[in-house]
């Protein structure tokens, strides 16, 4: 473990007796975000005064009784999240400029209770990528291996959570955005069920995928954010009425006589053979304290990738035809007239892989095209719902085990010039986000190079108990999670 | 199903993305290739299968009718790239 920075539980703690100030956890954090991130590019936007004068109130808070536990705790925040008058880009030279009127839902329920926002984390632009090189601010390098990408597209809240420049940080995922990059960086990372969080105030990429989730050093702190995250909200129509249980009580809970699917499918061919052994210790781990093993089949598993790569493009290219030049965001130079005026300032603004995707999801939904693509995406994406909730019933299962990528971080460079190969790295986590269902990554190894490996958990619709659960009692009883990269130049 | 340069320059009108003469064939190229691999889906058979657009099922909620929003004009206009008299200034579209 990095003693350096606590975990959001132990700096509660050392809040709570008096041992530690919010102050002086920010600036520790501030200190290590100057002297380590040159090399990451973890942030976009690193805002100092906003987070001392945040933690200042925080102790005063803490002062007068009122504190709760998130109160005074620094966060990073992914650049995705609308942050009232503190810059927001999404990645994009779009949105280089861009002061949001108004503050995200997520955002202001943490600042609510007390947490400190450090600053905006690096992303891959508007989140289409897996590696956090579609960044226009560049990519995020691995703090295990600065060689090599922290994944994405939430590459810059991982990083920071492993590099120790925060005490945890907020992701979002549309096909594995929280969970691969937490398993490429050692970290634990949570996507909720659809609708769990509030999407108000996020960036759209593809409203029926996009959720908001913890990034963090263990499932404990995890549960500790989603607690303050979750819930319904009169400003997302899409977020759950349904009352948010006590995740704290979930951690507790014992694993004995739990019942967890292993599919057939996630084992196959493209699977890192020694990905595969840490999952197969995982298993055995999981035995030994007493949970039920089942080997499950997921037979549309296969079908994901074409289904999400569809749907997600369909969904973004609506989403972003916002991006017109006109009432935010970047505009082109003198324009000629309005149509020169859209087309140029949308092919200045975004980068290579925004335009592919926006190009392919025009295409699947024009004419002629619509019913043989979208339609039939929509179509397979009941398919692929279906069989989770079929196996989960027939099964009787608590949460689903798999790998959360089929391979430990990859080289910068090595996949970016191909997007089909880039696509084919979120095969064992898009499924979720098809199905809606909530699911986190946590750590369970190193491979020969002293990479990091992740396991996934996927649980029943708002059953993200389970999965803390599980997650719970897997840390407890082995020591991954507390491995740290140290500190490299 | 391949894809043409003519249906590459057709789709970048409709998405209102210039694309330079010389990347017409890249992504013509890349397209096609990623088109390749949605053509797996053809033999699902999904007749009868409702389309999914969501997932979770649920009505869409009804709030009350009434104002929430009070002017934020000069809030919603400090980002325009271009603004005069209290509106969003675009160039002139009929000469």
């Amino acid at each position: 473990m990095d003693a350096a920075i606590p975990t959001l539980a132990q700096a509660a703690r050392a809040l709570a007796t008096g041992e530690l100030s919010s102050v002086e956890l920010t600036r520790a954090c501030l200190e290590r975000i100057e002297r380590l991130d040159p090399s990451l590019n973890a942030f976009i936007t690193v805002d100092a005064p906003g987070a001392l004068a945040a933690a200042e109130q925080a102790d005063q808070r803490r002062a007068r009784g009122e504190a709760n536990p998130l109160t005074g705790i620094p966060l990073a925040i992914k650049d995705l999240f609308c942050t009232k008058g503190l810059r927001t880009t999404c990645g994009s030279r779009m949105l280089e400029g861009f002061l949001p009127p108004y503050e995200s839902t997520v955002t202001a329920r943490l600042r609510a209770a007390g947490a400190v926002v450090l600053g905006k984390t690096n992303m891959d632009e508007f989140a289409m990528g897996s590696s956090n090189e579609t960044s226009f601010f560049g990519p995020v390098a691995n703090p295990w291996d600065r060689t090599r990408t922290p994944g994405g597209s939430s590459g810059g809240s991982a990083a920071a959570v492993a590099a120790g420049l925060c005490v945890a940080s907020i992701g979002t995922d549309t096909g594995g955005s929280i969970r691969q990059p937490a398993a490429m960086t050692g970290i634990t990372g949570l996507k909720p069920t659809y609708g769990r969080v509030s999407r108000f105030g996020m960036v759209a990429f593809a409203s029926s995928l996009d959720q908001a989730g913890p990034m963090t050093r263990d499932i404990r702190d995890a549960a500790m954010l989603l607690q303050e995250m979750a819930g319904h909200d009169p400003m997302d129509s899409t977020a759950i009425d349904t009352p948010v249980p006590d995740y704290g009580a979930a951690l507790e809970r014992s694993v004995r006589g739990l019942r967890i699917g292993v599919p057939e499918e996630y084992f196959g061919e493209g699977l890192h053979p020694e990905v595969r052994a840490a999952i197969e210790q995982v298993t055995r781990v999981y035995r030994e304290l007493g949970a039920d093993l089942c080997p499950i089949s997921l037979p549309m598993t296969r079908h994901a990738i074409p289904t999400y790569y569809i749907i997600a493009p369909a969904e973004a290219s609506s989403n972003l035809a916002r991006y017109d030049g006109i009432r935010f965001g970047h505009r082109c130079d003198q324009p000629k007239d309005l149509k020169d005026l859209y087309a140029r300032t949308r092919a200045e603004g975004f980068g290579a892989e925004v335009k592919r995707r926006i190009m392919l999801g025009t295409y699947v939904l024009s004419s002629g095209y619509y019913d043989a693509y979208y339609r039939k995406a929509q179509r397979v994406r009941r398919l692929i719902a279906e069989d989770f909730a079929r196996a989960f019933r027939e099964h009787d299962l608590a949460v689903i085990l798999t790998p959360t990528a089929p391979e430990t971080a990859f080289r910068l460079g090595e996949k970016n010039q191909d997007p089909v190969s880039m696509y084919l790295s979120d095969i064992y986590t898009i499924n979720v986000n098809l199905a809606g269902l909530p699911a986190a990554s946590l750590p369970c190894g190193l491979d020969a190079r002293g990479l990091p490996i992740g396991f996934q958990l996927i649980g029943r619709p708002l059953d993200e108990a389970a999965i803390l659960t599980a997650g719970h009692a897997y840390q407890q009883a082995t020591q991954w999670h507390l491995a740290s990269p140290g500190e490299q130049p | 199903m391949s894809i043409t340069e003519q249906t590459i320059r057709h789709v970048a009108t409709l998405a209102r993305l210039e694309i330079p003469p010389e990347e017409i064939p890249v992504y013509t190229g890349q397209l096609s290739r990623i088109l390749e691999l949605m053509e797996q889906l053809r033999a699902i058979p999904t007749e009868g299968i409702d389309p999914m657009s969501h997932a979770v099922e649920m009505t869409i909620p009804q709030r009350e009718d009434r104002v929430v929003n009070t002017d934020q004009r000069d809030l919603m206009l400090s980002n325009a790239p271009d603004q005069a008299e209290g509106c969003f200034r675009v160039p002139k579209i009929i000469e």
